[in-house]
C-alpha cells in the first residue's frame, strides 16, 4: 500500500483511496470524490453542485425548489419517493457498474485512488485476453447447455405441472409433496454422491450429463411454480375444450398454453439465469475437460494462485452478463405480467 | 336422452347423485333445479361424459354412451362461465370445435362460423376476443359455440347467472326461442326457480342427489309432491304451519278445522303430525267490517313489499307464525296495521308431518285432490 496519493493518470496500483487530510464529496450517484487538503491535484479538482454550504441559506433555496416544483405540479413527497428510488437502484447497480468500469481500465489502474467510476482512459486489453483464452468457446457451450437445458426444464415440468393441476390420482398430494422435499435439498450437498453416479453412466466430461442434472435439480421447482399458473386457469376450459374435441395432449397445447405463458415465461428466466451462471455443477461434471467450459468455469479460469487478473474477470463477467440482459428484456413483460397474475383473483 | 339409475359417490364418501332415473323427450327443454349442493352440475357433467358415474346408465338416442369421451357423444354445453377461449378470437372460439372434430375444409367452417353469427346477432363480434366483449356478448358467443356441431344434445349448467336481471330476463327468452329454432334436445340446470319456471317444458327438482319430482311447471307449483318441492318452487314460498291433527282441528301453529277432504287426507298420514300449506296468493287480506266466508285469522303487518302490479304483505298472526299475503295492485294497508286474513279451504295443500310428501292438494278450479296412494316415490 503506498502513502504517497495516487490518481487516474498514475501508473501504480494497488493503492488505496483516501488517506490523511483528504475531505470526500458525496456527488449524485453515489460518486465520490477525493478533495486533496493540502496537496493540490493535477486535474484541478471538482466540486459538487449539491450541498454546498456556500449558495446562501437553505431554507431559501428550498423555498425556491418547492416553488418550482408547485409550478410543475410535482410533488415533494413524490421526489423524494423517487429520489430514494434512485439511490436504492445506484446501490444496487453499482456493482455492476463497478465491473464494467473495471473492465474497460488500463492495466494497472483498477485500483487507482483517488476512486473514479469513469476511467479516464479505456482500454479493451482485458476483452481481448478474455476472447483469446477461449470466451468464445465458453459462450457457445454456455448458450447451448442453457438453451437446452431450459427447453428440456420446460418440456418436462409444463406436462407434469398440467397433471398436478388437472389430474386426480391416489397419491397426487404426497407426490406433490415429494416434489417439493427435492426441490428443498440443495445440490451442492450431494455433489459427491452426483459425481460418482455420473462417473457410473459415463456422462461425467459431457454437455449431456451437464444438462441431464441440471434438468433434474430445477424441474421440481419449475413443476411447483407451473403447477400454480395451471390452477388459476378455470377447469372449465378443459372441459369446453374435451367437449370441443381435444384430448388432453391438445387441450393442453391449443387451449392452456397461452394462459399460462407468463408462467413459462417465469420458468425460463429463473432457469436460464441458473444454468447460465451455475459454477459448482458443472466444474464438477466437465471441469476437467477445457473445450466443454461454460463461462462460469471460464471465469474461474483468470484466478490463480499467483494472483488473479480482476479486468479479465470483469471483463469476462460483462459478456457473460449480456446474454441474460438480452433474455430478460425480450422476456419481461410476460416476467411482470406473471409476477402480478397470481395475485389477482379471478386473473 | 335418458338416466337410468344414475349414482356418483366421490372418494370422501359424499354422495352426489343416488338412483336418479330421467328421460328426456327428443326436442324438449328439461330443467334441473334444486338448490347449490343438490347434484344437477354433476348430473350434467355425467351426461356430458366429463365425470364418469359410479353406477347407472346414460342413453342418447337409445344407445347408452358411458363408453364414449365426451367429444364422441355429440352434445355440447354451455358452462356457467362460459369458458370461452381467452386468446382465441369469438370466431375462432365458434369455430374451434369444428375444427378439430371434423374435417371440413376451412372455407366451410368460415362460412357455418358466421351464419351461426348471424342468427346469434354477434356477426360484428367475430374478431374480438372475450375480454373485450360485454356479459351478455359472451353468452352469445358461447351459445354459438354450442349449436354450431349441431348437437344431439344441448346441456346448460346455469348460463345466465352471471348476467344482470334485465338481462337474464332477455336472454332466456333468446335461449327458449333458439331451442325452440333447433329442436333440439336441452338439459338446463338453473338453482332459480323462477328461471326454471319460465324456460322448461318440464322441470326435475333435486336434493341431495335425489330426484324429488319431474313435471311441468304449473304441474310442480300447484301439485308438488312434497313439503320441499312446495317450499322450493314459487316465489315467495308457499306457507307452510306445522300441526298436529286433534279431532276436528289441525292444532299447531295454526288452528284449522279439519273438515271434508283435508280431512280425509290426513287419516293417510304417517302419524298425527301434518303440514298445512299455503299458496301467497291464496289468502285474502279482509277489510274491517267484511264478513269471512271461510276460516280468518287476526295478525299484524310486519312488512308491505310492493314489486309492481303485486304487493307481498308479511302478517305476523295472533297464534305466532308469520304468513305472505300476495295481493294484486296496490294495497292500502299500512305496516304494523291489525288485519283480518282469510285462508279458504279450497287452497289448502296437506303434507304428511314425518315424510313430507303430499297428502292433499286444491284442484286448479276449486275442487280438492287427495293423493292417497299415488305418492310419487
Amino acid at each position: 500500500m503506498t502513502t504517497d496519493r495516487e490518481h487516474d493518470t498514475g501508473s501504480s496500483s494497488g493503492g488505496s483511496p483516501g488517506g490523511s487530510g483528504t475531505r470526500r464529496r458525496r456527488g449524485g450517484g453515489g460518486r465520490t470524490e477525493a478533495v486533496a487538503g493540502s496537496t493540490s491535484r493535477t486535474d484541478g479538482g471538482s466540486a459538487d453542485v449539491s450541498g454546498s454550504a456556500a449558495e446562501g441559506s437553505t431554507d431559501t433555496r428550498l423555498g425556491r425548489v418547492g416553488g418550482a416544483l408547485a409550478d410543475t405540479g410535482v410533488r415533494p413527497l413524490d421526489v423524494v419517493t423517487y429520489g430514494l428510488y434512485g439511490i436504492a437502484m445506484l446501490f444496487f447497480a453499482f456493482p455492476v457498474l463497478w465491473i464494467v468500469s473495471a473492465s474497460v481500465r488500463p492495466e494497472g489502474a483498477l485500483l487507482s485512488f483517488p476512486f473514479r467510476l469513469l476511467p479516464r482512459a479505456v482500454s479493451v486489453t482485458a476483452y481481448q485476453r478474455v476472447f483469446r483464452e477461449g470466451m468464445v468457446t465458453w459462450l457457445f457451450n454456455s448458450t447451448l447447455i442453457t438453451v437446452v437445458g431450459v427447453g428440456s426444464i420446460i418440456a418436462v415440468s409444463v406436462p407434469a405441472a398440467y397433471a398436478f393441476s388437472r389430474f386426480r390420482f391416489r397419491g397426487r398430494r404426497q407426490l406433490l409433496g415429494a416434489v417439493l422435499l427435492f426441490q428443498m435439498i440443495s445440490s451442492i450437498v450431494i455433489i459427491v454422491p452426483l459425481y460418482s453416479v455420473m462417473t457410473s453412466l459415463g456422462l461425467v466430461d459431457t454437455r449431456a450429463g451437464l444438462v441431464l442434472l441440471y434438468v433434474g435439480i430445477q424441474t421440481p421447482f419449475s413443476i411447483w411454480l407451473l403447477k400454480g399458473y395451471f390452477d388459476t386457469v378455470p377447469e372449465e376450459l378443459d372441459y369446453a375444450a374435451r367437449i370441443d374435441g381435444c384430448n388432453r395432449l391438445q387441450t393442453l397445447r391449443h387451449v392452456l398454453l397461452r394462459p399460462v405463458l407468463p408462467g413459462i415465461a417465469v420458468v425460463a428466466i429463473f432457469n436460464t439465469v441458473f444454468l447460465w451462471s451455475e459454477f459448482v455443477i458443472a466444474y464438477t461434471v466437465i471441469g476437467s475437460e477445457r473445450s466443454l467450459y461454460t463461462i462460469s468455469i471460464g471465469i474461474y479460469e483468470f484466478q490463480s494462485q499467483f494472483g488473479n487478473d480482476w479486468r479479465a474477470i470483469a471483463a469476462a463477467s460483462v459478456v457473460g452478463m449480456l446474454p441474460l440482459v438480452v433474455v430478460f428484456i425480450s422476456l419481461q413483460r410476460y416476467f411482470v405480467k406473471g409476477l402480478i397474475k397470481g395475485s389477482l383473483k379471478g386473473q | 336422452m335418458e338416466l337410468h339409475s344414475l349414482r356418483k359417490e366421490y372418494t370422501n364418501s359424499v354422495t352426489a347423485i343416488q338412483e336418479l332415473s330421467l328421460a328426456v323427450n327428443r326436442g324438449e327443454l328439461l330443467v334441473l333445479v334444486g338448490p347449490s349442493g343438490c347434484g344437477k352440475s354433476t348430473t350434467l357433467r355425467c351426461i356430458a361424459g366429463l365425470e364418469a358415474p359410479t353406477a347407472g346408465d346414460v342413453r342418447i338416442d337409445e344407445e347408452s354412451v358411458l363408453d364414449r369421451p365426451p367429444e364422441a357423444r355429440n352434445i355440447a354445453m354451455v358452462f356457467q362461465n362460459y369458458a370461452l377461449y381467452p386468446h382465441k378470437t369469438a370466431r375462432q372460439n365458434i369455430g374451434f370445435g369444428l375444427r378439430m372434430t371434423t374435417d371440413l375444409p376451412e372455407a366451410e367452417v368460415r362460412t357455418r362460423v358466421e351464419a351461426v353469427a348471424e342468427t346469434l346477432d354477434i356477426t360484428e363480434l367475430l374478431d374480438k376476443k372475450p375480454g373485450s366483449l360485454s356479459g351478455g356478448q359472451q353468452q352469445r358467443v358461447a351459445l354459438g359455440r354450442a349449436i354450431i356441431r349441431d348437437p344431439d344434445v344441448f346441456l346448460l349448467d346455469e348460463p345466465l347467472s352471471n348476467l344482470d336481471a334485465t338481462l337474464r330476463s332477455q336472454m332466456r327468452t333468446e335461449i327458449q326461442e333458439l331451442q325452440r329454432e333447433l329442436d333440439v334436445t336441452t338439459v338446463y340446470v338453473t338453482h332459480d326457480q323462477t328461471e326454471a319456471m319460465t324456460i322448461g317444458d318440464r322441470i326435475a327438482v333435486l336434493r341431495d342427489g335425489r330426484l324429488q319430482q319431474v313435471g311441468a311447471p304449473m304441474e310442480c307449483y300447484h301439485e308438488p309432491a312434497n313439503r320441499f318441492v312446495a317450499s322450493f318452487i314459487g316465489d315467495p314460498s308457499m306457507n307452510l304451519f306445522e300441526c298436529r291433527v286433534e279431532g276436528d282441528v289441525f292444532d299447531g301453529e295454526l288452528t284449522y278445522p279439519a273438515e271434508g277432504a283435508l280431512s280425509g287426507a290426513a287419516a293417510t298420514a304417517e302419524g298425527q303430525a301434518v303440514t298445512l300449506g299455503v299458496r301467497p296468493e291464496v289468502p285474502t287480506l279482509l277489510s274491517p267490517g267484511d264478513d269471512a266466508t271461510g276460516p280468518a285469522f287476526s295478525g299484524e303487518t310486519d312488512v308491505v313489499e310492493p314489486v309492481g302490479e303485486r304487493s307481498f304483505v308479511y302478517v305476523t298472526l295472533e297464534a305466532g307464525p308469520q304468513l305472505v299475503v300476495a295481493t294484486v295492485g296496490d294495497v292500502t294497508v299500512a305496516e304494523q296495521a291489525t288485519v283480518r286474513v282469510e285462508i279458504p279451504r279450497t287452497g289448502v295443500h296437506l303434507f304428511d308431518g314425518a315424510t313430507g310428501d303430499a297428502l292433499h292438494h286444491p284442484d286448479r278450479d276449486g275442487a280438492n285432490t287427495t293423493l292417497g296412494a299415488d305418492l310419487p316415490e
